[in-house]
């Protein structure tokens, strides 16, 4: 795969710099590769990020586990912040090798202030996050790398992607969240895209959003009263408690964006995420606004 | 996963509901039955009240947590009051005073006495230790008796402190305590009123506070009645300010705002009164008319009356303060919807 030149009307410039990971998410829309493509990638970064334009506002680095690049990666930042000084960087990880104080440090101190870490928590419970990541102690090397990480001042973006095994508990994670990881910049709680292992194994692993919906409402508001930020990513406003629509954001890249044919008359269209173009169908339940008036956006 | 081990925690029945609060204050309120069932290994590991026992820190999994940094993260950030060394010095002046209020419980003499006010030497010396503690900002609290009989003391313990922070560079702050209006006991019978009062002139914030039984109030013939008294008529209070908060108005009850702080918070809390461990001196340090230093202002009002110990088991502070805590903790459990959005505000502003 030959990724895209890096364009400045993007919304998503992503340096893809393995498919490698060293989690096994049960829901993963993104399968993790076996094939050895860290040195491949890397060349091509390097090129990529030599012809970005400087005025970029931020660049993406993923995969897979960026992690695994270990040292490489620090040099990889470092990179990035001496081509685009003026960029911000999101990275995204899994978190469990910023359990290692030292690679937590280094990390965070090539990034300058300017890295943003998206690091993902699926449940508060760390036997349910470990069979979630598909790996035996993942909670405490996530849970660990978030307070190494935080210890660094670096700024973190927590991630909790809703499926069915994480849309029972999004109230008592959000309890966790306010008492155990208030220090994090935001809490995004992920409407999911059905591709990958979210599609095979859509039977365990799907939810609708009209099932978790209170659920989350308790969460957003529960954070929002405690003044951590909070968003909701990937979720259309037609399914969101009218209560909600101040924190939706428009989250979707749109190189994979979409929106459905009865989106064509919604007078809320413009604020709206929108659809996965990826997902193997869309969710239950979508219907046009006939008239909207955004909210004040929190986001 | 059945096997498990039990982290630190305390319990207690309130509103037919048990109440688990563990190691660094985190409240989880569960079924009666629920600690007999860990205890007992009868507790099912798949329900999700298991797995919010050990989200919380109340069981773990292994002998030592792994996440013990984690907790000692939170415990650090729970009592980091105590670095911050003592911050309130209060200052007895003087047991002279120009009233005799039957509920005094400074042990106040008369205005006329003599023997009974500050030396200048013991003045001093007060101010001077007051700027060993290493606290960035130091509260001069001015007590007695009615402290401003003494404007000479006054103004020179002010103009040292004032002189000696030219060097030190502490924030200061002073408090005056000084004569209230005369209270009776029918005070109690209004408070309703009282709040409604406070909200007329345009307050937001109220503070409900027991007397206490030192001094000459400690001739009040039955303190365990007052102190029932007050109780309800803290719960009447609060009642009425939990609905006037409902109507659209903001008036926190800054009593139980520190209490839900500690409660509904991971953050510490700098009330000297309400400190595990005890605020004594690691908070506050009195500084006696007569020259002695005492660890708290209690303490001091305890050695007026001879008593060096009290007897906790009846103690009616503790009375008090629990019967407030449980009322708090049964408004969470039994009217949840309708009170956390205000008591939130009340601690997140």
């Amino acid at each position: 795969m030959t990724q895209r030149e890096i364009d400045i009307r993007s919304n998503d410039n992503t340096l893809f710099v393995t498919g490698q990971c060293d989690n096994r998410c049960v829901m993963c829309c993104q399968p993790p590769t076996t094939a050895d493509d860290i040195a491949a990638l890397w060349d091509e970064n390097l090129r990529r990020l030599s012809r970005a334009p400087r005025s970029l506002p931020v660049i993406g680095i993923t995969g897979g586990e960026p992690t695994l690049l270990g040292g490489r990666l620090v040099t990889l930042i470092r990179a990035v912040r001496e081509r685009l000084p003026e960029t911000d960087i999101h990275l995204l990880s899994d978190g469990r090798r910023f359990a290692d104080k030292a690679y937590a440090k280094a990390v965070a101190e090539a990034g300058e202030g300017r890295v943003t870490f998206g690091i993902p928590l699926h449940s508060d419970y760390s036997d349910d996050h470990d069979r979630i990541a598909g790996v035996r102690g993942a909670y405490a090397e996530t849970i660990c790398g978030l307070y190494n990480l935080a210890a660094q001042g670096a700024a973190i973006e927590l991630r909790v992607v809703m499926s069915r095994l994480t849309s029972r508990r999004l109230a008592s994670m959000a309890e966790f969240i306010h008492k155990n990881l208030c220090f994090v910049a935001w809490t995004a709680f992920m409407g999911m895209e059905r591709t990958g292992f979210a599609e095979t194994r859509h039977e365990s692993c799907w939810v609708e959003p009209q099932e978790y919906m209170s659920q989350l409402a308790g969460a957003v508001t529960f954070l929002d009263a405690w003044h951590h930020e909070v968003a909701i990513y990937n979720l259309p406003l037609c399914l969101l408690t009218p209560s909600l629509h101040r924190f939706a954001a428009k989250s979707i890249s749109d190189w994979k964006n979409c929106y459905a044919p009865l989106c064509a008359v919604c007078a809320a269209r413009q604020h709206c995420c929108g659809l996965f173009a990826t997902s193997s169908q869309p969710y239950c339940g979508l219907r046009p606004f006939h008239s909207y008036t955004p909210p004040e956006s929190s986001c | 996963m059945s096997h498990y081990h039990l982290l630190p925690f305390t319990f207690s029945h309130v509103s037919g509901r048990e109440v688990l609060v563990n190691e660094v204050g985190d409240m989880l309120v569960a079924p009666v039955g629920t600690v007999a069932s860990l205890t007992g290994r009868t507790i099912d590991c798949g329900s999700e009240l298991y797995k919010s026992l050990s989200a919380n820190f109340f069981v773990s999994e292994r002998r030592v947590p792994e996440l013990l940094d984690v907790l000692a993260e939170r415990l650090a950030e729970k009592k980091c009051f105590m670095d911050e060394g003592t911050a309130l010095h209060i200052f007895v002046l003087t047991l002279r005073c120009n009233q005799n209020c039957v509920y005094c419980q400074a042990l106040s003499h008369d205005e006329q006495c003599r023997g009974k006010t500050m030396s200048l030497e013991a003045l001093d010396e007060a101010v001077r230790l007051m700027f060993r503690s290493p606290a960035r900002c130091l509260t001069m609290e001015f007590q007695g008796g009615e402290p401003s009989l003494e404007p000479a003391l006054l103004s020179r313990a002010i103009t040292l402190a004032e002189e000696l922070n030219r060097e030190a560079r502490r924030e200061l702050r002073y408090v005056l305590c000084t004569n209230c209006v005369r209270l009776t006991p029918q005070a109690l019978s209004y408070p309703r009123e009282i709040v409604d009062e406070y909200m007329r002139l345009g307050f937001h914030s109220i503070f409900l506070r027991a007397l206490n039984p030192y001094g000459l109030a400690s001739q009040n013939p039955d303190w365990t009645a007052y102190t029932d008294r007050f109780i309800d008529f803290y719960k009447t209070a609060l009642d009425h300010i939990i609905e006037q908060n409902r109507g659209g108005y903001l008036l926190v009850e800054e009593f139980a705002a520190i209490i839900l702080r500690k409660i509904l918070t991971p953050w510490s809390t700098g009330f000297v009164d309400l400190q595990s461990p005890a605020g004594i001196v690691n908070s506050v340090l009195v500084y006696n008319y007569d020259g002695g230093v005492y660890a708290s202002d209690e303490s001091r009002m305890l050695a007026e009356q001879g008593d060096l110990y009290g007897h906790r088991p009846t103690s009616l502070l503790c009375r008090k303060n629990r019967a407030i805590i449980e009322h708090l903790i049964s408004l969470l459990i039994e009217r949840r919807d309708e009170v956390l959005p205000i008591f939130t505000k009340w601690v997140a502003g």
